[in-house]
């Protein structure tokens, strides 16, 4: 296929993805820029494999999260600014994240706030798959490609994930008892 | 189906996922399970929860930038261009490369197929029962997801690199192998649908659907590495980082800090002000003595036509004195005038003779500064208008200043310009050239003296002379085994000067005493501080000495000084600053703005039930027609209160009452908020200020800290000043705290009980409410004929520059009404001299900024020789009281200086302080604490 073809079919692969990918990719570097450039980098790393003739097959979503995952991740890693799901996740994201002045609601904003902050503290396996699963709507079966882990294993990843969630929420009574 | 099954499953079903038989069953066994009907709503709640919260999520981009779309467009092939982070450039490399990325590939396929399979990741227990926390260096260590390629799946051909590849016109070859063909499925036979294609595993095979994956943990794939290895090889050694962000080729996730403007221009002026540099008693232009006691002018003698001249005493110029007697004075002040019969009199030799010793500019002949009477306080006032002359001198000592420089409209040492509070952009006018050339003399002269190799550390029993190196002493804090932790900034200890080097300790003084009761806290729990947590000055100044307050002049100083009971053949000099008492129709209003701390960790009694009283306390201490807001902030500021008289103490209280905690800490916001309001509320001729109620626990990236400090200064210079108040030890940022405090020209105070509530926001706050001066500087001159060398004792962080002394852009610490300050130095004396000399020992000046007035003010006082006394044990109580709790602090923070001195030394100081202060029960507890602390062991060792 000609260079324009592609070119169009690179658009339209970036155009249906980028909005999901950017907000994953947010969700872990904590910072609007860096993952706009995290995202960039997938893409390109797409764009220059890509053969003569080939096709994007359906596995491409979860093939996009995956890579943008270890994009995001080795990013931090460079980084050596621990912000990412590991940290106080609501704490630290009015400070580093592109200044945008953002209205909030009132009331159970900070239980929001709280929410994602525990969400902060899970083990960055949990919070994978917790994002994948409740914020990106990926299917099991992406999911696990994207992890590499049986379907089974993401739901009881999942699973743990909410439980410690729900304990430490209760701990810090945000959650009824 | 029994509840293990059921529990594990019910995430599942709260969100829908499960289907068919399998949600029946569980439906039918939390209506008749009991227990599993219990544990299911948090279930349920939490995925509400979680779903709400991440529904919006504002910060993330929506789109890619133009930038992006630019760069994924020229990736590709052919058009690849420099600013991709990968592109590799190179052919016969890149079939090379090629190579060798398939032969690690595989090898390392090969190797992660033999590797033994765990039901999950080593890093991952899903059983463990610690609900959070997992630590970030816990686990970065490794590398948590591999970047594995999608492996071969079944059915889809393994891509050989192309002859296309190796070629590499633009492409990276550092394709896995495998990789591809995950995603380009074209040439899969299960393609076309091939949704059989199940989970990816390493070993090839396909897997079935509930088998559990392996997970090789590794580090970074040599397909990386290599590639990292390669572009850093490309760029010459820097590793690339990813993000380019928005031009910046090297930022990570951090944009760079600015500095903000105001502070470049306060650089600039004070490189140019130089000023204070003291032109002093400039007759012609040569300066004569800028130091009192030093025989050189640093300031090179220059003149303007470049040649070197050695100031000659001769006849003063006849200068016309301005009729008025109150009038501005040359900076000359302090004592660096020459006076006609000493300019007369004096022996260049006298003087010389130290300094060209140690290496001076050979400056025989020069006139030095004229001898004071000991112990006169003179005083210079200048005004706004700058002119230049003496001020309130009695007659016969106008005579002497009469050569003193002419009135010099332009040049104007003393052209001090305005120096109201809201305009600091004061200048002093000098002649350009003159600054060029003290600038120069003194860099001339501070590079000869530039730090020589560290030495070790000095024994404190005969510490050798050290010029200008510093040695740090202390360690840094490390974590304490404690309820979080308090973090304190690491503290170097003044070594020993000696006089000839550094002939002038210049400091900006401290009210603060925060230092002492954090310590205490720990002391009363059992444990020594840590070290970086104990400062010197803030221990000396937590107690009173009993200096009386003058009643006219804004400042008094006394001096004592007596041998050391501690130091080995040294004196120990008490300089005490004591500031006039405000009148009750001399104080000025007050608008405060009460920025309270509402996040999560301060809901404790012991810091949000203190605040409650602590303010409560506040309000009901204050004028009526005072007004005070309260603000709160957790993860967001709210104003919860409008500033209101201080006479509607019931809706003040209530509205402190209703206050809630919970969430995480938004210093910014809250800081930003309360500004704004304190802004709108500003009344000029009152005190204007912003008080911080917090448990310091506010996690800010640096970028951030900066933001708030630079607005904190920024405010304080238009006249709102910030007091911080420091609750609850444990997650206590010492360092954050003390910084705002600093920048706003406030006091910071940690308050630990209702007692010291009651002394700090009641009586102390009183007094710093009712500031009467600011910008106070304290400069001690020490005379080299009798001090050999001296070493201060604390005030490590507050440390000038000589030539800021003068410097009146440079900011300093803040007097309020009836308080003092207390310094102290060990010196050592010169021997041989007779000690009835009418010589001076030293001289202590203190320059300010009256509140009333706006007038800058310095004020000088001299240490006889002969006032030391000879004895340490006939000194006054307060003074055996200084020395005891300094010595104290020296040996919490272990600095070398006091080692061979034992807690019992300074409990035997201070017993006999305790039974004649008996009615100081801040002594009493002191002596308690020093007696308690011997057997203590510091927290965490």
């Amino acid at each position: 296929m000609g260079a324009t073809d592609r070119a169009a079919q690179m658009e339209a692969i970036v155009a249906e993805h980028e909005t999901a990918l950017l907000r994953y990719a947010a969700r872990i570097v904590n910072n609007s820029c860096v993952a706009q450039d995290v995202v960039q980098n997938v893409f390109i790393k797409i764009f220059r494999r890509w053969e003569k003739g080939l096709q994007p097959s359906e596995h491409l979503k979860a093939w996009l999260f995956r890579v943008t995952h270890n994009e995001a991740v080795d990013q931090i890693r460079k980084e050596s600014r621990l912000r990412v799901l590991h940290t106080k996740h609501g704490e630290e994201r009015k400070a580093n994240d592109c200044p945008d002045g953002h209205e909030c609601a009132f009331g159970g904003e900070e239980r929001k706030e709280l929410v994602l902050q525990y969400l902060g503290k899970l083990h960055p396996r949990e919070q994978q798959v917790i994002l994948l699963r409740m914020e990106q709507g990926l299917s099991y079966k992406e999911i696990s490609a994207v992890t590499g882990r049986s379907e089974g294993n993401v739901g009881n990843i999942l699973h743990h994930g909410v439980r410690k969630l729900s304990q430490a929420l209760k701990q810090a009574g945000v959650v009824a008892s | 189906m029994n509840c293990e099954i059921c529990r594990n499953r019910l995430t599942l079903f709260a969100l829908g996922d499960l289907v068919g038989t399998d949600a029946e069953e569980i439906q039918k066994h939390l209506e008749s399970c009991g227990e599993c009907s219990i544990a299911y709503p948090e279930i349920e709640l939490t995925v509400e929860l979680l779903r709400q919260s991440l529904t919006s999520f504002k910060e993330a981009p929506v789109h890619l930038s133009s930038e992006n779309w630019k760069r994924i467009m020229a990736a590709d092939k052919g058009l690849a261009g420099r600013s991709v982070t990968w592109v590799t450039q190179g052919h016969p490399r890149l079939a090379v490369a090629a190579g060798l990325m398939l032969v690690a590939g595989i090898s390392w396929l090969l190797v992660s197929s033999m590797r033994h399979q765990h039901e999950d990741a080593p890093e991952y227990d899903p059983t463990s029962e610690s609900i959070m926390g997992y630590d970030a260096e816990l686990l970065t260590g490794q590398p948590t997801y591999e970047d594995a390629p999608p492996s071969v799946t079944p059915g889809i051909t393994v891509s050989r690199p192309s002859p296309r590849k190796s070629k590499g016109a633009g492409r990276s070859a550092d394709v896995a192998p495998g990789e591809d063909d995950f995603f380009f499925a074209g040439q899969t036979a299960s393609g076309g649908g091939g949704e059989t294609v199940t989970a990816l595993s390493s070993d090839g095979d396909a897997v079935a659907e509930n088998e559990r994956v392996p997970e090789p943990a590794r580090p970074p794939s040599p397909v990386e590495g290599k590639r990292i290895a390669r572009e850093s090889k490309r760029k010459g050694g820097v590793t690339p980082i990813i993000s380019k962000g928005t031009g910046t080729e090297r930022e990570g996730l951090d944009t760079p800090v600015t500095v903000p403007a105001e502070e470049s221009l306060q650089r600039f002026d004070r490189d140019r002000a130089g000023a204070n540099f003291g032109d002093l008693s400039t007759v012609n232009g040569p300066v004569v003595g800028k130091v009192k006691y030093e025989t050189v002018s640093e300031f090179g003698l220059k003149q303007a036509n470049g040649a070197t001249v050695l100031a000659k005493p001769g006849p003063p110029e006849p200068i016309e004195l301005p009729a008025a007697p109150d009038v501005v004075d040359s900076i000359a002040a302090g004592g660096f005038v020459s006076f006609a019969d000493d300019v007369k009199d004096a022996k260049p030799s006298d003087y010389n003779s130290t300094l060209s010793k140690s290496g001076n500019r050979d400056l025989s002949g020069t006139i030095r500064g004229g001898k004071l009477e000991s112990a006169r306080d003179e005083r210079r006032v200048m005004s706004k208008n700058g002119d230049s002359s003496i001020v309130s001198l009695e007659d016969d000592e106008k005579e002497r200043f009469t050569h003193r420089q002419k009135k010099l409209p332009d040049a104007g040492a003393a052209q001090i310009a305005q120096s109201g509070p809201v305009n600091k952009t004061r200048v002093t006018a000098r002649r350009a050239e003159q600054v060029m050339e003290q600038q120069e003399a003194t860099e001339e002269i501070t590079s000869q003296h530039a730090p020589i190799s560290p030495r070790p550390k000095p024994d404190p029993a005969d510490a050798p002379v050290l010029g200008l190196s510093l040695v740090v002493d202390e360690k840094k804090f490390e974590r304490e085994e404690d309820d979080g932790y308090a973090r304190f900034e690491e503290l170097r200890v003044n070594p020993f000067y000696a006089v000839t080097a550094r002939v002038m300790s210049t400091f900006s003084i401290d009210v603060d005493t925060a230092s002492y009761t954090v310590a205490r806290n720990y002391l009363n729990r059992g444990v020594l501080p840590p070290r970086a947590a104990v400062r010197t000055e803030e221990f000396v100044n937590f107690f009173g000495y009993g200096y009386e307050a003058p009643r006219k002049e804004t400042f008094r100083v006394y001096t004592e000084c007596a041998p050391s009971k501690f130091g080995r053949g040294l004196h120990l000099l008490k300089v005490g600053v004591k500031g006039r008492r405000l009148g009750r129709e001399e104080q000025r209003g007050a608008v405060l703005t009460v920025l309270i701390d509402t996040s999560g960790s301060m809901e404790q009694p012991d810091r949000m039930g203190l605040v409650r009283k602590s303010v409560k306390m506040l309000v009901e201490s204050l004028g009526a027609d005072d007004l005070v807001a309260l603000v709160q902030y957790d993860s967001h500021a709210r104003v919860v209160l409008e500033h209101t008289k201080a006479k509607n103490r019931k809706k003040i209280l209530d509205a402190l009452n209703g206050l809630q905690c919970g969430g995480s800490t938004n210093l910014e916001e809250g800081m930003s908020r309360a500004y704004t309001l304190a802004a709108g509320s500003f009344r000029g001729g009152a005190e204007n200020r912003v008080l911080v109620l917090s448990d310091g626990v506010a996690n800010l990236g640096s970028v951030a800290a900066e933001d708030i400090l630079g607005k904190v200064a920024q405010y304080r210079k238009q006249g709102v000043t910030c007091s911080v108040f420091g609750f609850g030890m444990g997650t206590y940022d010492d360092k954050m705290l003390e910084s705002l405090a600093d920048k706003g020209n406030g006091a910071y105070a940690f308050v630990d009980s209702e007692d010291e509530a009651r002394r700090l926001l009641v009586e102390d706050l009183g007094a710093t409410l009712h500031t009467i001066a600011s910008d106070v500087k304290i400069q001690v001159e020490f005379n080299p004929k009798r001090v050999k060398r001296y070493r201060q004792l604390g005030y490590e962080n507050r440390q000038l520059r000589r030539e800021d002394f003068r410097n009146d852009m440079v900011d300093a610490g803040e007097v309020g009404s009836g308080q003092s300050v207390t310094a102290l130095y060990e010196i050592e004396l010169m021997e041989g001299e007779k000690p009835d000399r009418a010589d001076d020992l030293a001289t202590v000046r203190v320059r300010y900024m009256r509140i009333d007035t706006g007038d800058v003010e310095e004020t000088s006082h001299t240490v006889a020789a002969a006032s030391v006394a000879s004895r340490f044990d006939d000194m006054p109580a307060g003074y055996r009281l200084a020395a005891g709790v300094a010595e104290f602090s020296e040996i919490l923070r272990g600095s070398t200086h006091a080692a061979g001195s034992e807690l019992e030394q300074v409990a035997g100081v201070l017993r006999p302080v305790a039974m004649e202060l008996n009615l100081d029960k801040r002594v009493q507890e002191l002596l308690r604490l020093v007696e308690s602390a011997k057997g203590m062991s510091r927290a965490g060792e």
